[in-house]
């Protein structure tokens, strides 16, 4: 049966239904027995009386299919509006938690020399040309290893770009450590609409504990003075400069938030995002002591008081990302009559549409973060386009397990994407492995309706309009 | 003597037009391309691209650029340079749009004529045939025009009010300024409305009138309101049409979601949905950045998938605009219709 029964406050009584896609509130008898803690008899009676009044119906999905299959070719065909390429497999720096510095968390590809070529390039940008005649924007970004490495193809890359795309507003990006932006390349990004997202994962202590050259030295002192004179003379590009922090296992969170939140320092933490390591193919069990979970759920329940009016919102911007996620998840609840015969669950996007990563061979995959040695996650190549029938498969993941997610209540909350279900070995998914992580994504959905119904019954109307007031 | 106009930059709004061209104001003596390649382009004697134009001077061959400023061009850098070499030959510059408002201005002294804004409502007195779509970008504009020329080869004249200011190319009236001018309440608007229709089916002694809904006739979800239908409130309040035709975007509907429709049209709008057109445009809704996105399927994929004839029941007739022998059907059965009404005195 697809929903689930929770509470919030004491006397708070709750029934997600997966079918209409509603939160009910409900009495304590019916949670109770809805929750079998009466037995099996009460249990059916009282399904029974709330299936009379439409809602705790038997999941009436037929079939698990997602709904851009039919359609896929020509998404594909003519909806591409971005594309971001692996400009070399090689670093100046040997992160330790970096998939491919070596074995320790992750298995992968080790870095090398590679180096993607003018002709891989030059392709793939015709290649989005050719595949993005029904976007309105085109965006080309550059990856690494460290793309700086490769700058001069970069350069190209941007001007080929603005000479044979027209028509569409072009935006470029990069994703870089910052240690090569010096002044004659900045002098050469400063004449592009480019946005440069630096990786820094807080003060000079924290970031030189995994960020290190290959001699071992820290690489903080060098990206703060990089980005200090990025401030100082290049405000075009400063304007349009974000900051990528990596909290790994151990880190000291407040340390960290408190670094970026220091006026005085020249990162601005409106810019930042935070990501914890990826549990994307590792067999490590990467664990955050309560410290950082205490740490960082203080730092939501401030973002909830302030949306609740109880402080000040002088300060929203540092909530930006809690806010963001609370309200990105309230956008799932669009209450419906019934769910239809043919569904999927939620959380996986359209590879290649969404996002299209190209290796520095010409190699398809559906963002840089799959591992690219995986067969499942190869979907096409610049010489022969798109593999659709790859494409369906990593789109139907549902498929691998559609007997469970068909009566799964955490059916459209699901954030199983293709690559956490690819175990990075096999040709196929494996529903074992799929599995494995659905506790973790129904704790975490779990979490997130009950913060969602804990904000409702104070009042809050999600209106974001009021907030930006 | 009529304007020799360009325009800049082609797209494919601008191409069923040309095909249809029944030039009244103006002389459009080139279409240019963006991209240098027309090769795959639909043929047309008037297409150029960019490069051909200039370096052929053709801007000696016309009045004015008109600019098509459709949201498709979102980088405005691509019009600089036909812009400077229109200013350095003294040539005029307009928008697309512009030309609506002389149709605006049109039925502004057709109004003006009026002593005042008499509150009677009027009929039209000849048949009228709406054309709605669910949204914006699913090719109403083409229905509009096949319809105004199967009309006019059968010996009809024809009075259109386009959905689209692209109509106006083609000799199309198209919905006056005054609908969307805060001056003027609700009331007003349909009253003066109707009076516009009356005038422009005066004017043009017509036998049929076509107008083409803009917008879309509800909301799409709580963050794309469609204003809430209003266009189709007002326009439908001002005039109940004979024949209605609501363009759907690609896919399949069920029978059971098609006499929703009809239903929703009926109460909502009082009209009732005759035919419906499957176009070739996908609509989907992007979390990300909170719009619509487009994209077109193929025609043999619209008519293996969407459109199935035998499904069709006596009610609600599916076709696709895309299927010549659909589109014949319809067509005459929407004649055979109108020629068999009885007239009311």
């Amino acid at each position: 049966m697809a929903f689930i029964t929770y509470t919030t406050k004491p006397e708070n009584y709750y029934v997600y239904d997966a079918n209409c896609n509603s939160v009910l509130r409900i009495k304590k008898e019916h949670y109770e027995a809805l929750s079998m803690k009466n037995g099996k008899d009460t249990y059916q009676v009282t399904v029974e009386d709330f299936q009379k009044k439409g809602f705790l119906m038997s999941s009436g999905i037929k079939k698990i299919e997602h709904p851009a299959i039919n359609m896929l070719k020509y998404q594909l065909g003519s909806c591409i509006n971005s594309i971001t390429f692996q400009m070399t497999q090689n670093c100046n720096l040997r992160c330790s938690y970096c998939p491919y510095s070596n074995d320790q968390i992750y298995k992968q590809r080790h870095h090398n020399t590679g180096m993607i070529s003018w002709e891989i390039i030059k392709k793939g940008i015709d290649f989005l040309k050719e595949h993005s005649k029904d976007a309105e924007t085109i965006y080309v970004a550059f990856y690494g290893g460290e793309p700086l490495l490769n700058k001069k193809l970069i350069i190209d890359a941007m001007d080929y770009t603005m000479l044979n795309i027209k028509e569409k507003k072009i935006s470029f990006g990069m994703t870089t450590n910052a240690t090569l932006l010096n002044d004659a390349t900045l002098s050469e990004l400063d004449k592009y609409d480019i946005s440069i997202m630096v990786s820094l994962d807080g003060g000079r202590k924290e970031h030189n504990q995994n960020r290190k050259f290959a001699n071992g030295e820290g690489s903080f002192d060098i990206v703060e003075r990089n980005v200090k004179n990025i401030k100082e003379n290049y405000p075009k590009l400063f304007s349009k400069l974000k900051f990528n922090t990596v909290i790994a296992p151990g880190s000291n969170y407040s340390s960290i938030w408190d670094f970026f939140k220091d006026e005085n320092n020249i990162f601005d933490f409106n810019k930042v995002n935070f990501n914890t390591l990826s549990r994307n193919y590792t067999d490590e069990d990467i664990q955050y002591d309560a410290a950082f979970f205490e740490e960082r759920n203080y730092e939501t329940l401030k973002a909830y008081l302030m949306l609740l009016g109880k402080f000040d919102k002088q300060n929203i911007s540092e909530h930006k990302s809690d806010i963001e996620h609370i309200f990105s998840f309230k956008e799932m609840f669009i209450p419906r009559k019934e769910v239809p015969e043919i569904a999927h669950p939620r959380g996986t996007c359209i590879p290649g549409v969404k996002k299209l990563f190209v290796d520095i061979y010409g190699n398809f995959y559906p963002c840089e973060r799959v591992d690219e040695n995986s067969e499942i996650m190869r979907i096409g190549n610049l010489e022969n386009g798109f593999d659709i029938e790859r494409v369906t498969r990593l789109l139907s993941i549902g498929t691998t397990t559609e007997k469970i997610c068909k009566e799964c209540w955490a059916f459209n909350c699901c954030t199983i994407c293709p690559a956490s279900a690819d175990d990075g070995k096999s040709l196929e998914y494996s529903a074992d492995f799929k599995l494995k992580k659905c506790h973790g994504v129904k704790e975490n959905a779990l979490e997130n309706i009950k913060d969602y119904t804990m904000l409702k019954e104070f009042g809050f109307e999600f209106r974001m309009e009021e907030l930006l007031k | 003597m009529k304007e020799k106009i360009a325009i800049f930059p082609y797209d494919q709004d601008v191409s069923y037009i040309l095909e249809s061209l029944n030039t009244s104001l103006y002389d459009i003596r080139h279409v240019i391309n963006l991209e240098n390649d027309i090769s795959k382009l639909e043929n047309s004697d008037l297409l150029c691209s960019e490069n051909e134009f200039m370096d052929n001077n053709f801007i000696n061959n016309i009045d004015s650029i008109i600019l098509n400023n459709s949201k498709k061009f979102s980088d405005k850098q691509i019009f600089i340079d036909i812009i400077n070499v229109a200013i350095s030959k003294g040539k005029s510059i307009r928008l697309l749009e512009d030309l609506s408002k002389e149709y605006n201005n049109l039925s502004y002294d057709l109004l003006e004529e009026q002593q005042a804004v008499i509150r009677e409502s009027y009929e039209i007195g000849i048949p009228v045939i709406m054309v709605s779509g669910l949204g914006e970008n699913c090719e109403k504009m083409n229905i509009q025009v096949d319809l105004q020329k199967f009309f006019n080869n059968k010996g009809y004249k024809t009075s259109w009010i386009a959905s689209n200011n692209a109509g106006s190319i083609i000799g199309a009236n198209v919905i006056p300024g005054f609908i969307y001018d805060d001056e003027f309440d609700f009331n007003e608007k349909v009253y003066k409305f109707q009076q516009y229709a009356k005038e422009v089916v005066k004017k043009g002694e017509a036998d049929v009138l076509i107008i083409g809904i803009p917008g879309a006739p509800m909301i799409f979800n709580k963050f794309i309101h469609n204003n809430y239908g209003y266009l189709h409130y007002l326009l439908t309040s001002a005039v109940t049409p004979d024949i209605c035709i609501l363009s759907l975007y690609a896919g399949k509907y069920s029978n059971e979601y098609l006499q929703e429709l009809k239903k929703t049209y009926y109460y909502k709008f009082g009209m009732r949905v005759n035919y419906f057109n499957i176009c070739k445009k996908v609509c989907q809704y992007s979390p990300e950045s909170k719009g619509l996105e487009f994209y077109n399927v193929d025609r043999e994929f619209l008519l293996n998938n969407c459109v199935d004839y035998s499904e069709n029941e006596e009610d609600s007739f599916v076709f696709s605009m895309e299927d010549a022998r659909g589109k014949d059907q319809v067509l005459h059965s929407i004649l055979n219709e109108l020629q068999n009404n009885i007239a009311l005195v």
